[in-house]
Protein backbone atom coordinates (compact mmCIF):
# COMPACT_ATOMS: atom_id res chain seq x y z
CA UNK A 1 0.00 0.00 0.00
CA UNK A 2 2.66 2.51 0.95
CA UNK A 3 4.38 1.62 -2.17
CA UNK A 4 1.60 2.38 -3.80
CA UNK A 5 1.15 5.93 -2.30
CA UNK A 6 4.83 6.27 -3.19
CA UNK A 7 4.09 5.36 -6.83
CA UNK A 8 1.58 7.63 -7.34
CA UNK A 9 2.82 10.81 -6.08
CA UNK A 10 5.79 10.30 -7.59
CA UNK A 11 3.88 9.86 -11.27
CA UNK A 12 1.23 12.62 -10.22
CA UNK A 13 4.61 15.22 -9.46
CA UNK A 14 5.96 13.68 -12.84
CA UNK A 15 3.69 14.18 -14.59
CA UNK A 16 2.42 17.60 -13.67
CA UNK A 17 6.36 18.96 -13.99
CA UNK A 18 6.65 17.55 -17.11
CA UNK A 19 4.06 19.04 -18.61
CA UNK A 20 4.44 22.71 -16.75
CA UNK A 21 8.35 22.22 -17.89
CA UNK A 22 7.28 20.89 -21.98
CA UNK A 23 5.31 24.71 -21.99
CA UNK A 24 8.37 26.56 -20.55
CA UNK A 25 10.85 25.56 -22.88
CA UNK A 26 8.36 26.30 -25.71
CA UNK A 27 7.31 29.36 -24.90
CA UNK A 28 9.03 32.14 -26.86
CA UNK A 29 8.46 34.65 -24.30
CA UNK A 30 10.53 32.96 -21.63
CA UNK A 31 12.91 31.79 -23.93
CA UNK A 32 13.73 35.51 -24.77
CA UNK A 33 13.42 36.50 -21.55
CA UNK A 34 15.79 34.19 -20.64
CA UNK A 35 18.42 34.58 -23.39
CA UNK A 36 18.53 38.53 -22.21
CA UNK A 37 18.99 37.86 -19.08
CA UNK A 38 21.64 35.66 -19.85
CA UNK A 39 23.02 38.14 -22.14
CA UNK A 40 22.99 40.69 -19.35
CA UNK A 41 25.03 38.91 -16.88
CA UNK A 42 27.63 37.58 -19.91
CA UNK A 43 28.05 41.51 -20.80
CA UNK A 44 28.60 42.75 -17.31
CA UNK A 45 31.03 39.69 -16.97
CA UNK A 46 32.73 41.24 -19.85
CA UNK A 47 32.80 44.09 -18.67
CA UNK A 48 34.41 43.07 -15.68
CA UNK A 49 37.08 41.18 -17.01
CA UNK A 50 37.81 44.20 -19.06
CA UNK A 51 38.54 45.93 -15.65
CA UNK A 52 40.27 43.12 -14.30
CA UNK A 53 42.86 43.40 -17.39
CA UNK A 54 43.06 46.99 -17.40
CA UNK A 55 44.18 47.06 -13.79
CA UNK A 56 47.00 44.29 -14.70
CA UNK A 57 48.43 46.21 -17.34
CA UNK A 58 48.43 49.03 -14.70
CA UNK A 59 50.26 46.67 -12.19
CA UNK A 60 52.47 45.82 -15.68
CA UNK A 61 51.27 42.25 -15.53
CA UNK A 62 50.08 40.23 -18.17
CA UNK A 63 46.30 39.34 -18.08
CA UNK A 64 44.05 36.65 -18.88
CA UNK A 65 43.49 37.91 -22.28
CA UNK A 66 47.14 38.42 -23.49
CA UNK A 67 47.86 34.93 -21.98
CA UNK A 68 45.35 33.69 -24.48
CA UNK A 69 46.67 35.54 -27.68
CA UNK A 70 49.96 34.51 -26.60
CA UNK A 71 48.17 30.79 -26.29
CA UNK A 72 46.16 31.58 -29.87
CA UNK A 73 50.17 32.39 -31.62
CA UNK A 74 51.35 29.39 -30.17
CA UNK A 75 48.37 27.05 -31.43
CA UNK A 76 48.85 28.83 -35.12
CA UNK A 77 52.59 28.48 -34.64
CA UNK A 78 51.74 24.73 -34.50
CA UNK A 79 49.36 24.49 -36.84
CA UNK A 80 52.08 26.12 -39.62
CA UNK A 81 54.57 23.72 -38.98
CA UNK A 82 52.97 20.57 -39.13
CA UNK A 83 51.47 22.16 -42.34
CA UNK A 84 55.24 22.47 -43.52
CA UNK A 85 56.13 19.29 -42.16
CA UNK A 86 53.13 17.06 -44.45
CA UNK A 87 54.09 19.77 -47.60
CA UNK A 88 57.45 18.29 -47.07
CA UNK A 89 56.49 14.88 -46.43
CA UNK A 90 54.54 14.78 -50.09
CA UNK A 91 57.47 16.73 -51.73
CA UNK A 92 59.99 13.24 -50.18
CA UNK A 93 57.07 11.12 -51.56
CA UNK A 94 56.59 12.70 -54.65
CA UNK A 95 60.97 12.64 -55.30
CA UNK A 96 60.88 9.12 -54.08
CA UNK A 97 58.20 8.21 -56.60
CA UNK A 98 60.06 9.47 -59.37
CA UNK A 99 63.45 7.59 -58.84
CA UNK A 100 62.47 4.67 -60.84
CA UNK A 101 62.36 7.28 -63.43
CA UNK A 102 65.20 9.40 -62.95
CA UNK A 103 67.69 7.11 -61.41
CA UNK A 104 68.23 4.92 -64.81
CA UNK A 105 69.80 7.94 -66.71
CA UNK A 106 71.77 8.76 -63.61
CA UNK A 107 73.19 4.64 -63.52
CA UNK A 108 73.62 4.93 -66.89
CA UNK A 109 75.57 8.13 -66.78
CA UNK A 110 77.82 6.52 -63.76
CA UNK A 111 78.29 3.82 -65.54
CA UNK A 112 79.59 6.40 -69.29
CA UNK A 113 81.72 8.13 -66.95
CA UNK A 114 83.53 5.06 -65.29
CA UNK A 115 86.05 3.78 -67.81
CA UNK A 116 87.03 7.41 -67.86
CA UNK A 117 87.61 7.43 -64.39
CA UNK A 118 89.47 4.43 -64.08
CA UNK A 119 92.13 5.74 -66.85
CA UNK A 120 91.97 8.99 -65.18
CA UNK A 121 93.02 6.76 -61.40
CA UNK A 122 95.20 4.16 -63.15
CA UNK A 123 96.91 8.26 -64.71
CA UNK A 124 97.22 8.94 -61.36
CA UNK A 125 98.83 5.69 -60.01
CA UNK A 126 101.83 6.32 -62.63
CA UNK B 1 -0.65 5.55 8.77
CA UNK B 2 -0.84 6.36 5.04
CA UNK B 3 2.75 8.38 6.40
CA UNK B 4 4.38 5.65 7.78
CA UNK B 5 4.07 2.88 5.28
CA UNK B 6 5.22 6.22 2.59
CA UNK B 7 8.29 5.85 4.63
CA UNK B 8 8.25 2.36 4.67
CA UNK B 9 8.33 2.23 1.34
CA UNK B 10 11.44 4.49 0.81
CA UNK B 11 13.13 2.61 3.11
CA UNK B 12 12.89 -0.28 0.91
CA UNK B 13 14.19 1.06 -2.18
CA UNK B 14 17.46 -0.72 -2.65
CA UNK B 15 20.54 0.56 -1.32
CA UNK B 16 22.83 0.50 -4.65
CA UNK B 17 19.86 2.43 -6.28
CA UNK B 18 20.22 5.56 -3.66
CA UNK B 19 24.66 4.85 -4.17
CA UNK B 20 23.99 5.10 -7.85
CA UNK B 21 21.29 7.83 -7.62
CA UNK B 22 24.11 10.09 -5.57
CA UNK B 23 26.52 9.63 -7.88
CA UNK B 24 24.65 10.50 -10.85
CA UNK B 25 23.12 13.70 -8.62
CA UNK B 26 26.12 15.33 -7.56
CA UNK B 27 28.41 13.91 -10.83
CA UNK B 28 30.72 12.35 -8.91
CA UNK B 29 32.16 10.17 -11.18
CA UNK B 30 35.23 8.54 -11.28
CA UNK B 31 38.09 6.56 -13.64
CA UNK B 32 37.11 3.50 -11.31
CA UNK B 33 33.29 3.88 -12.24
CA UNK B 34 34.39 3.91 -15.84
CA UNK B 35 36.68 0.79 -15.48
CA UNK B 36 33.99 -1.15 -13.15
CA UNK B 37 31.27 -0.98 -15.69
CA UNK B 38 34.04 -1.80 -18.60
CA UNK B 39 33.57 1.53 -20.55
CA UNK B 40 35.18 1.66 -24.24
CA UNK B 41 35.63 -2.29 -24.42
CA UNK B 42 37.85 -1.99 -27.96
CA UNK B 43 41.68 -1.01 -27.53
CA UNK B 44 43.17 1.82 -29.24
CA UNK B 45 46.35 2.63 -30.53
CA UNK B 46 47.15 6.61 -30.85
CA UNK B 47 48.40 6.91 -34.48
CA UNK B 48 48.81 10.66 -34.26
CA UNK B 49 48.50 13.99 -31.87
CA UNK B 50 48.27 17.21 -32.83
CA UNK B 51 47.21 19.94 -29.86
CA UNK B 52 44.25 18.61 -27.82
CA UNK B 53 42.95 16.10 -30.65
CA UNK B 54 44.14 12.64 -31.33
CA UNK B 55 43.48 9.69 -33.76
CA UNK B 56 42.83 6.40 -33.11
CA UNK B 57 43.21 2.99 -34.71
CA UNK B 58 40.41 0.84 -32.90
CA UNK B 59 41.64 -3.00 -32.24
CA UNK B 60 44.44 -5.12 -32.54
CA UNK B 61 44.24 -6.57 -35.68
CA UNK B 62 44.09 -4.48 -38.50
CA UNK B 63 44.42 -6.29 -41.96
CA UNK B 64 41.10 -5.56 -43.42
CA UNK B 65 39.90 -6.14 -47.47
CA UNK B 66 37.59 -2.90 -47.14
CA UNK B 67 38.64 0.90 -47.40
CA UNK B 68 39.13 1.97 -43.98
CA UNK B 69 36.74 3.88 -42.04
CA UNK B 70 37.12 7.46 -40.09
CA UNK B 71 34.61 8.03 -37.23
CA UNK B 72 34.36 11.60 -36.62
CA UNK B 73 32.72 12.00 -33.35
CA UNK B 74 30.67 15.10 -32.07
CA UNK B 75 32.06 18.14 -30.48
CA UNK B 76 29.60 18.42 -27.82
CA UNK B 77 30.64 14.94 -26.15
CA UNK B 78 33.08 12.87 -26.14
CA UNK B 79 33.72 9.41 -28.56
CA UNK B 80 32.91 6.76 -26.06
CA UNK B 81 29.11 7.00 -26.87
CA UNK B 82 30.52 4.86 -30.02
CA UNK B 83 31.75 2.46 -27.71
CA UNK B 84 29.90 2.64 -24.64
CA UNK B 85 30.16 -0.78 -23.36
CA UNK B 86 30.61 -4.53 -24.62
CA UNK B 87 27.45 -5.58 -26.45
CA UNK B 88 26.30 -1.61 -26.97
CA UNK B 89 29.60 -0.75 -28.85
CA UNK B 90 29.34 0.05 -33.06
CA UNK B 91 32.72 0.47 -33.16
CA UNK B 92 33.13 -3.17 -31.26
CA UNK B 93 30.70 -4.33 -34.13
CA UNK B 94 32.49 -2.89 -37.18
CA UNK B 95 35.44 -4.50 -35.92
CA UNK B 96 33.40 -7.90 -36.62
CA UNK B 97 32.72 -6.83 -39.36
CA UNK B 98 36.63 -6.55 -40.56
CA UNK B 99 36.68 -3.03 -40.47
CA UNK B 100 40.09 -0.95 -39.88
CA UNK B 101 38.60 2.09 -38.28
CA UNK B 102 39.79 5.30 -37.34
CA UNK B 103 38.32 7.31 -34.64
CA UNK B 104 39.05 10.96 -33.93
CA UNK B 105 39.03 11.96 -30.60
CA UNK B 106 38.87 15.77 -29.93
CA UNK B 107 40.03 15.99 -26.62
CA UNK B 108 39.37 19.04 -24.88
CA UNK B 109 40.22 22.09 -26.61
CA UNK B 110 42.28 25.47 -25.46
CA UNK B 111 41.61 28.60 -24.92
CA UNK B 112 44.50 29.11 -27.35
CA UNK B 113 42.26 27.41 -30.06
CA UNK B 114 39.36 29.79 -29.87
CA UNK B 115 39.50 31.22 -33.36
CA UNK B 116 39.34 28.26 -34.59
CA UNK B 117 35.63 27.67 -36.22
CA UNK B 118 34.37 24.27 -37.92
CA UNK B 119 36.30 25.70 -41.21
CA UNK B 120 39.63 24.67 -38.99
CA UNK B 121 38.28 21.59 -37.73
CA UNK B 122 36.93 20.34 -41.28
CA UNK B 123 39.84 21.65 -44.11
CA UNK B 124 42.66 21.33 -41.98
CA UNK B 125 42.11 18.65 -38.91
CA UNK B 126 39.85 15.87 -40.69
CA UNK B 127 41.84 16.56 -43.67
CA UNK B 128 44.95 15.71 -41.92
CA UNK B 129 43.05 12.76 -39.85
CA UNK B 130 41.79 11.29 -43.77
CA UNK B 131 45.19 11.81 -44.73
CA UNK B 132 47.12 10.08 -41.92
CA UNK B 133 44.84 6.98 -42.34
CA UNK B 134 45.51 6.44 -46.27
CA UNK B 135 48.95 6.87 -45.28
CA UNK B 136 48.88 4.04 -42.91
CA UNK B 137 46.34 1.40 -44.40
CA UNK B 138 47.92 2.91 -48.03
CA UNK B 139 44.47 2.45 -49.43
CA UNK B 140 43.94 5.71 -51.67
CA UNK B 141 40.00 6.46 -50.45
CA UNK B 142 38.77 6.04 -46.89
CA UNK B 143 35.06 5.48 -45.40
CA UNK B 144 34.22 8.73 -43.85
CA UNK B 145 31.50 8.53 -41.00
CA UNK B 146 29.98 11.14 -38.68
CA UNK B 147 27.94 11.11 -35.75
CA UNK B 148 25.59 14.25 -34.57
CA UNK B 149 27.95 17.66 -35.32
CA UNK B 150 30.01 15.54 -36.29
CA UNK B 151 27.71 14.26 -39.09
CA UNK B 152 28.00 17.64 -40.74
CA UNK B 153 31.14 17.80 -40.70
CA UNK B 154 31.65 14.48 -42.45
CA UNK B 155 29.22 15.81 -44.74
CA UNK B 156 31.37 19.38 -45.14
CA UNK B 157 34.13 17.30 -46.41
CA UNK B 158 32.43 14.79 -48.69
CA UNK B 159 30.77 18.27 -50.44
CA UNK B 160 33.98 19.76 -50.58
CA UNK B 161 35.38 20.34 -54.09
CA UNK B 162 38.98 20.07 -53.21
CA UNK B 163 38.31 17.17 -50.59
CA UNK B 164 35.23 14.93 -51.64
CA UNK B 165 38.13 12.50 -53.75
CA UNK B 166 39.16 11.13 -50.59
CA UNK B 167 36.07 9.35 -49.96
CA UNK B 168 34.67 6.16 -51.26
CA UNK B 169 31.67 6.39 -48.76
CA UNK B 170 29.79 8.81 -46.33
CA UNK B 171 27.79 7.25 -43.27
CA UNK B 172 26.12 9.63 -41.43
CA UNK B 173 24.47 8.96 -37.50
CA UNK B 174 21.82 11.10 -36.37
CA UNK B 175 23.26 14.52 -38.35
CA UNK B 176 21.83 16.91 -39.33
CA UNK B 177 21.63 19.32 -42.67
CA UNK B 178 18.72 21.47 -42.68
CA UNK B 179 18.64 23.19 -39.67
CA UNK B 180 15.50 25.75 -40.12
CA UNK B 181 12.58 24.41 -37.83
CA UNK B 182 14.77 21.20 -36.46
CA UNK B 183 13.48 21.62 -33.45
CA UNK B 184 13.62 22.92 -29.75
CA UNK B 185 17.23 24.40 -30.04
CA UNK B 186 16.33 26.08 -33.29
CA UNK B 187 12.99 27.19 -31.92
CA UNK B 188 15.64 28.87 -29.23
CA UNK B 189 18.58 30.42 -31.33
CA UNK B 190 15.47 31.83 -33.52
CA UNK B 191 13.87 33.71 -30.89
CA UNK B 192 14.40 37.52 -30.41
CA UNK B 193 17.00 38.53 -28.23
CA UNK B 194 18.99 34.98 -28.34
CA UNK B 195 22.27 36.97 -29.46
CA UNK B 196 25.30 34.93 -29.32
CA UNK B 197 27.88 37.47 -29.42
CA UNK B 198 26.34 39.08 -26.48
CA UNK B 199 25.85 35.64 -24.77
CA UNK B 200 29.71 34.52 -25.36
CA UNK B 201 31.36 38.09 -24.95
CA UNK B 202 32.51 37.32 -21.79
CA UNK B 203 34.11 34.06 -22.62
CA UNK B 204 38.17 34.26 -24.06
CA UNK B 205 38.85 31.15 -26.27
CA UNK B 206 36.36 28.60 -25.15
CA UNK B 207 32.64 28.43 -24.48
CA UNK B 208 32.91 26.31 -21.18
CA UNK B 209 30.60 23.23 -21.08
CA UNK B 210 28.63 24.05 -18.19
CA UNK B 211 27.62 27.14 -20.25
CA UNK B 212 25.44 25.56 -23.36
CA UNK B 213 25.12 21.72 -21.33
CA UNK B 214 23.04 23.58 -18.71
CA UNK B 215 20.09 23.84 -21.19
CA UNK B 216 20.24 20.43 -22.99
CA UNK B 217 18.28 18.38 -19.90
CA UNK B 218 15.66 20.92 -20.67
CA UNK B 219 15.37 19.42 -24.58
CA UNK B 220 13.14 16.73 -23.31
CA UNK B 221 12.38 18.00 -19.75
CA UNK B 222 9.80 14.49 -19.25
CA UNK B 223 12.46 12.16 -20.16
CA UNK B 224 14.97 13.92 -17.65
CA UNK B 225 12.15 13.57 -14.72
CA UNK B 226 11.31 10.13 -15.88
CA UNK B 227 14.72 8.81 -15.80
CA UNK B 228 15.23 8.15 -11.93
CA UNK B 229 11.59 6.25 -11.74
CA UNK B 230 12.75 4.30 -14.76
CA UNK B 231 16.03 3.25 -13.30
CA UNK B 232 14.17 2.20 -10.24
CA UNK B 233 11.70 0.33 -11.95
CA UNK B 234 14.19 -1.52 -14.19
CA UNK B 235 16.50 -2.20 -11.14
CA UNK B 236 16.79 -6.33 -11.43
CA UNK B 237 16.83 -5.81 -14.82
CA UNK B 238 19.85 -8.10 -15.65
CA UNK B 239 22.01 -4.93 -17.73
CA UNK B 240 19.71 -2.05 -17.20
CA UNK B 241 21.76 -0.66 -14.58
CA UNK B 242 24.77 -0.69 -16.34
CA UNK B 243 23.93 0.89 -19.04
CA UNK B 244 22.07 3.79 -17.42
CA UNK B 245 24.62 4.35 -15.60
CA UNK B 246 27.15 4.17 -18.48
CA UNK B 247 25.00 6.77 -20.18
CA UNK B 248 24.56 8.97 -17.95
CA UNK B 249 28.46 9.42 -16.76
CA UNK B 250 28.91 9.81 -21.33
CA UNK B 251 25.74 11.93 -20.69
CA UNK B 252 27.64 14.09 -17.84
CA UNK B 253 30.85 14.18 -19.40
CA UNK B 254 30.64 17.44 -21.37
CA UNK B 255 33.67 19.50 -22.98
CA UNK B 256 34.07 22.62 -23.92
CA UNK B 257 33.60 24.43 -27.44
CA UNK B 258 35.69 26.81 -28.86
CA UNK B 259 34.14 30.02 -29.00
CA UNK B 260 34.46 30.08 -32.92
CA UNK B 261 33.06 27.09 -33.57
CA UNK B 262 30.22 27.85 -30.82
CA UNK B 263 29.55 31.54 -32.76
CA UNK B 264 28.96 29.55 -35.82
CA UNK B 265 27.00 26.71 -34.63
CA UNK B 266 24.54 28.81 -33.93
CA UNK B 267 24.20 32.29 -36.40
CA UNK B 268 26.00 30.50 -39.54
CA UNK B 269 24.50 27.32 -39.21
CA UNK B 270 21.59 27.08 -36.67
CA UNK B 271 20.34 31.40 -37.67
CA UNK B 272 21.39 31.54 -41.16
CA UNK B 273 20.89 27.85 -41.68
CA UNK B 274 23.81 28.63 -44.29
CA UNK B 275 25.40 24.99 -44.70
CA UNK B 276 21.85 23.92 -46.07
CA UNK B 277 21.57 26.97 -48.32
CA UNK B 278 24.96 25.99 -49.94
CA UNK B 279 26.71 29.19 -48.71
CA UNK B 280 28.70 27.67 -45.71
CA UNK B 281 32.23 28.22 -46.36
CA UNK B 282 35.22 25.64 -46.07
CA UNK B 283 39.01 26.11 -46.87
CA UNK B 284 38.11 28.75 -48.77
CA UNK B 285 35.58 27.31 -51.13
CA UNK B 286 31.43 27.61 -50.72
CA UNK B 287 30.21 23.81 -49.81
CA UNK B 288 26.79 22.43 -50.88
CA UNK B 289 25.82 19.32 -50.02
CA UNK B 290 23.60 18.77 -52.75
CA UNK B 291 27.08 17.86 -54.37
CA UNK B 292 28.00 14.96 -53.01
CA UNK B 293 28.14 11.80 -55.10
CA UNK B 294 29.39 9.23 -52.96
CA UNK B 295 27.16 6.38 -51.45
CA UNK B 296 25.60 7.54 -48.48
CA UNK B 297 24.10 5.29 -45.25
CA UNK B 298 21.71 7.87 -43.16
CA UNK B 299 20.77 6.83 -39.95
CA UNK B 300 18.08 9.25 -38.11
CA UNK B 301 16.43 8.55 -34.86
CA UNK B 302 12.64 8.70 -34.71
CA UNK B 303 12.59 9.94 -31.31
CA UNK B 304 15.65 12.54 -31.20
CA UNK B 305 15.37 15.33 -29.01
CA UNK B 306 18.06 16.97 -30.36
CA UNK B 307 17.18 17.38 -34.08
CA UNK B 308 13.99 16.43 -35.92
CA UNK B 309 14.05 14.42 -38.34
CA UNK B 310 13.34 17.11 -41.32
CA UNK B 311 17.17 18.17 -40.48
CA UNK B 312 18.59 14.93 -41.62
CA UNK B 313 15.97 14.45 -44.51
CA UNK B 314 17.72 17.29 -46.32
CA UNK B 315 20.39 14.49 -47.91
CA UNK B 316 17.97 13.65 -50.38
CA UNK B 317 18.52 16.49 -52.38
CA UNK B 318 21.97 15.16 -52.93
CA UNK B 319 23.26 13.74 -56.44
CA UNK B 320 23.91 10.44 -54.83
CA UNK B 321 20.25 10.13 -53.45
CA UNK B 322 19.22 10.64 -56.99
CA UNK B 323 21.05 8.16 -58.34
CA UNK B 324 19.77 5.92 -56.18
CA UNK B 325 23.00 5.82 -53.96
CA UNK B 326 21.66 6.83 -50.28
CA UNK B 327 20.49 4.14 -47.84
CA UNK B 328 18.01 5.89 -45.71
CA UNK B 329 16.92 4.60 -42.79
CA UNK B 330 14.57 5.83 -39.58
CA UNK B 331 15.24 3.82 -36.39
CA UNK B 332 12.45 4.06 -33.81
CA UNK B 333 15.12 4.85 -30.80
CA UNK B 334 16.66 8.04 -28.91
CA UNK B 335 19.51 10.37 -30.19
CA UNK B 336 21.85 7.74 -28.67
CA UNK B 337 20.01 5.24 -28.07
CA UNK B 338 20.03 3.99 -31.25
CA UNK B 339 23.62 3.09 -31.09
CA UNK B 340 24.08 2.62 -27.73
CA UNK B 341 21.12 1.56 -25.73
CA UNK B 342 17.90 0.41 -27.17
CA UNK B 343 17.55 -3.25 -28.22
CA UNK B 344 17.09 -1.86 -31.82
CA UNK B 345 20.84 -1.00 -32.28
CA UNK B 346 21.15 -4.08 -33.24
CA UNK B 347 19.08 -3.50 -36.77
CA UNK B 348 21.61 -0.54 -36.67
CA UNK B 349 24.49 -2.15 -36.34
CA UNK B 350 23.47 -4.90 -39.49
CA UNK B 351 22.85 -1.52 -41.25
CA UNK B 352 26.06 0.02 -40.59
CA UNK B 353 28.07 -3.70 -41.04
CA UNK B 354 26.01 -4.31 -44.42
CA UNK B 355 26.49 -0.87 -45.61
CA UNK B 356 30.35 -0.81 -44.70
CA UNK B 357 31.16 -3.88 -46.47
CA UNK B 358 28.97 -3.72 -49.64
CA UNK B 359 31.05 -4.37 -52.72
CA UNK B 360 31.92 -1.77 -54.98
CA UNK B 361 29.39 -2.84 -57.57
CA UNK B 362 26.55 -2.55 -55.34
CA UNK B 363 27.49 0.77 -54.39
CA UNK B 364 26.55 1.90 -57.63
CA UNK B 365 22.51 1.72 -57.13
CA UNK B 366 22.68 -1.73 -58.00
CA UNK B 367 21.16 -2.83 -54.63
CA UNK B 368 18.18 -0.79 -55.22
CA UNK B 369 17.29 -2.39 -58.15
Amino acid sequence: MGEDIMKQWAENWEKLMGDHLEKLVHNEKFISEMSKSIAATMTGKAFYSKALDEQMAAMNLPSRTEIVKILQKLTDIEERLIDLTERFEDYVDAQQAKPAVKAAPAAEKQEAAAPARDAKARKQKK
Amino acid sequence: MQEQEAVKATQEIPEAYREMLSRSVTKSYTESDRHRLGMEPTPKVQVFRQGCWTLYRCGTEFASDYDPVLIIPSLINRNYILDLLPGHSLIEQMKLAGLDVFLIDWGDPDAGMGNYGFDQYVSKWVKRAVRQVKKITGKARVQLAGQCIGGMMATMYAAHPDLREDLSTLFLLTAPLDLADSGLLAQWTATEGFDVDKLTAAFQGLVPAHFFHASFPLLDPKNQLAKYRRLLENFEMPGFKEIWEALDIWGSDNVDFTKQAYTELISTLYQENAFYKGEYMVGGRKVDFKDIDVPILSLVARDDHVFTEKAAFAIHECKAAKKGRLDYHVIPAGHVSLIAAHPVRVHTYTLVREFLTRPEQLRTGAKKK
